[in-house]
């Protein structure tokens, strides 16, 4: 299992400009030919964000949390969200998209889960400037906590990448599994607390709401932007989180070298 | 160790088969894995691509592997480039491998024919630094023009085999792998790339191809692999697994009736063989060139020296041209071609396919080229057409080729139909 998880991050290494050629590739790919271009980076998150203020600003009149208006307090959890369900969905088909070139290359599919990370990341930096945009125009206080995103970037990119190792390989066989991950993602993008308040639900349902790795990072990212708390004032969920993170990035590794070499055969 | 392993092998594969499991549905999969731990109840057709497959091939060596459809050529290919993995057996290689499986795989339609280059080096596992130093080179050797910098879902798909093949064999391989790719390029081009294998073959790169034309398993490779049912049935010199090929095929492929035979004219040939004609060329010739090279003279002569356009079937005769350099240049190639009335070309032969070196020809010489050959083709009415071209920098030059210079008539005091004779011995028995 061990193993597994050296050969892959020796082949990654090994990989790096072949991932940043694919990257580049991939990003312009979901922007080549249409007239606006990279603008649509812009405007597809601006869009949501503003439908989101929209139902819950105006029509709900959600109050603003800690005296944060509620837009930046949404923003700050859309981003995380929106990021992960996107590389999500994206890894769990890209063998299978990809088939012509597993079957007919010498390819190292292992990569793919990580160039979906890396061209998706251009979306996210889009969310992250409206956010900055929106506090800035809130005239929000400046802090070093921002920095602490990075961390918790850093904890969605290894979840979200063990999670994809698994989920790719097993779409490979069973073509379903794209089908109920976009399902998981609807129901995700509800079932954590992203544009409600964990705060609203009883405490007994808060814990079990906690188990759900996804809200470690979505609430880090408020805590970094908003609140200023730093990671280590949970070390419970800290811990929990990354037992839960490498026990799923290993595995998912572990699964994928296992199954990667029948891939040719199935697709 | 095998006997025919030798220190130099390069490829070794051992004793592989490959089964793929055929399902009627995908759920039959998941309940197979499913039933696993509880006595596994099977539900898939095992199918053999390959059985028992073992070839040792040397560096430098050219490989033809031929076979029917579905004889499991592409499958060993694929095994051989790491793709698939065997069901059981070894397989080592040693060196980089270059494989063109199929037309532009790896290609994005949307990107430029520039991009798709440098995204397909990269799955070649080369460098930014190596690719910047080659490009040129595979552009060159592309000739597409400026069509690299558009996207190659506008090619056509000569256009596309041409970068791909480019590509491929730009990329310093030690070892090259091509299945059935080569056959869409025009004849201009897989000249080029047969050029290419030549000075590939001088370098010690190994070269292992699927094809269905033994034309040129028999021109190029040194030895080939007959496959049948997913087993090596012969293996050896490649004149000899062809022939083996040939019969094999031959005991599957219908045999086309032609009743509708053109009548024997034994006055007119009667009258050729005692008579002398006369013949200009055609005006209506297609001819172009860079000039530097001119055919000024063509004719067609019987065994006894006398020109003639009305040629009787089956006796000896002498296409020539005389070929006057206005430069010195190395290696020309002189051709001929005859073509049928609706231009569809039927036999043809050069120097180079040959392998007839001409060597350094001097300008103000005038080279004489003759093809000699027994008249088979049947009765009716044919173009030639004669050529020089050449290698310049790779690349291929035509110095000047007069396209359907020359008509003749081929007149036959024989029974026989159809575009060519095989010179039947027909034998009927009653028992």
């Amino acid at each position: 299992m061990l193993n597994s998880l050296k050969t892959l991050i020796n082949q990654v290494v090994e990989q790096r400009q072949l991932i940043v050629t694919l990257s580049k590739r991939e990003i312009a790919t979901q922007y080549i030919g249409s007239l606006l271009g990279m603008v649509w980076a812009f405007i597809h998150p601006l869009i949501m964000i503003l439908v989101f203020w929209f139902i819950f600003s105006i029509g709900f009149r959600v109050q603003p949390k800690n005296d944060v208006p509620f837009v930046v307090w949404l923003t700050a959890g859309m981003a995380p969200w929106f990021y992960f369900s996107n590389i999500l969905t994206g890894s769990t088909s890209v063998i299978v998209a990809n088939a012509n070139l597993v079957k007919k290359t010498l390819f190292p599919s292992e990569i793919l889960p990580i160039v979906k990370s890396i061209s998706g990341l251009v979306t996210h930096v889009f969310f992250l400037l409206i956010l900055l945009a929106l506090m800035f125009f809130q005239q929000l206080e400046l802090s070093f906590y921002y920095f602490q995103s990075i961390y918790y970037l850093f904890c969605l990119l290894v979840f979200v990448l063990g999670l994809s190792w698994l989920l790719a390989a097993c779409n490979v066989f069973i073509r379903d599994v794209a089908h109920l991950v976009a399902i998981i993602v609807q129901v995700g993008f509800w079932a954590t607390p992203i544009f409600w308040d964990i705060n609203i639900m009883p405490e007994k349902v808060r814990f079990f709401l906690k188990l759900n790795p996804v809200y470690y990072f979505v609430q880090g990212y408020r805590e970094s932007f908003i609140f200023f708390i730093p990671f280590w004032k949970h070390p419970y969920q800290t811990l929990y989180f990354w037992i839960v993170t490498i026990s799923l990035f290993v595995g998912g590794i572990y699964v994928f070298k296992r199954l990667q070499p029948q891939f040719a055969d199935v697709l | 160790m095998n006997p025919t392993e030798s220190a130099e092998s390069i490829i070794n594969v051992q004793g592989v088969s490959k089964v793929f499991k055929l399902y009627q549905r995908q759920l039959e999969r998941i309940k197979e894995v499913a039933c696993l731990p509880f006595g596994g109840k099977k539900y898939h057709r095992p199918f053999v691509a390959l059985d028992e497959v073992s070839l040792s091939i040397g560096r430098g060596d050219t490989i033809g592997i031929i076979g029917k459809n579905g004889s499991g050529k592409s499958t060993l290919l694929q095994i051989i480039c790491g793709i698939l993995q065997p069901t059981s057996g070894s397989v080592h290689v040693t060196g980089r491998v270059s494989a063109l499986l199929e037309l532009g795989a790896g290609f994005n339609p949307e990107f430029s024919g520039r991009e798709n280059v440098y995204l397909n080096g990269s799955i070649l596992g080369m460098s930014r630094e190596e690719m910047d130093n080659c490009f040129d080179d595979i552009a060159a050797f592309a000739d597409i023009g400026d069509f690299i910098d558009q996207p190659v879902k506008n090619y056509s798909s000569g256009m596309y085999v041409r970068l791909a093949f480019a590509v491929a064999i730009n990329v310093n391989p030690d070892i090259l792998i091509v299945d059935e790719a080569l056959s869409v390029g025009d004849i201009s081009f897989q000249a080029k790339c047969f050029e290419k294998f030549r000075e590939f073959q001088e370098q010690g790169v190994t070269i292992l191809f699927v094809t269905h034309s033994m034309n040129l398993v028999t021109r190029y490779c040194n030895n080939a692999y007959l496959l049948d049912h997913g087993k090596i049935i012969q293996s050896g010199a490649a004149k000899d697994v062809v022939d083996t090929y040939n019969r094999l095929s031959a005991g599957t492929s219908p045999i086309k009736d032609n009743s509708n035979g053109a009548s024997p004219d034994e006055m007119l040939v009667r009258h050729l063989r005692n008579s002398e004609s006369k013949y200009r060329t055609n005006p209506n010739e297609n001819r172009y060139g860079n000039g530097k090279v001119e055919i000024i003279e063509v004719g067609i002569r019987d065994i006894n020296g006398k020109e003639s356009n009305t040629l009787i079937h089956g006796e000896k005769y002498v296409f020539w041209f005389k070929a006057l350099f206005h430069e010195t240049i190395e290696h020309p190639i002189t051709a001929y071609t005859v073509k049928d009335v609706k231009g569809f070309d039927l036999c043809a032969s050069n120097t180079h396919f040959q392998n007839l070196q001409i060597g350094l020809t001097q300008e103000g010489e005038i080279l004489l080229t003759t093809f000699e050959h027994r008249m088979m083709l049947n009765p009716g009415g044919y173009l030639l057409s004669f050529g020089c071209a050449g290698f310049k920098e790779q690349k291929y030059v035509v110095y000047d080729r007069r396209y359907d210079v020359l008509t003749f008539e081929v007149v036959s005091d024989r029974g026989s139909t159809g575009v060519f004779d095989l010179d039947s011995k027909i034998t009927v028995t009653r028992s």
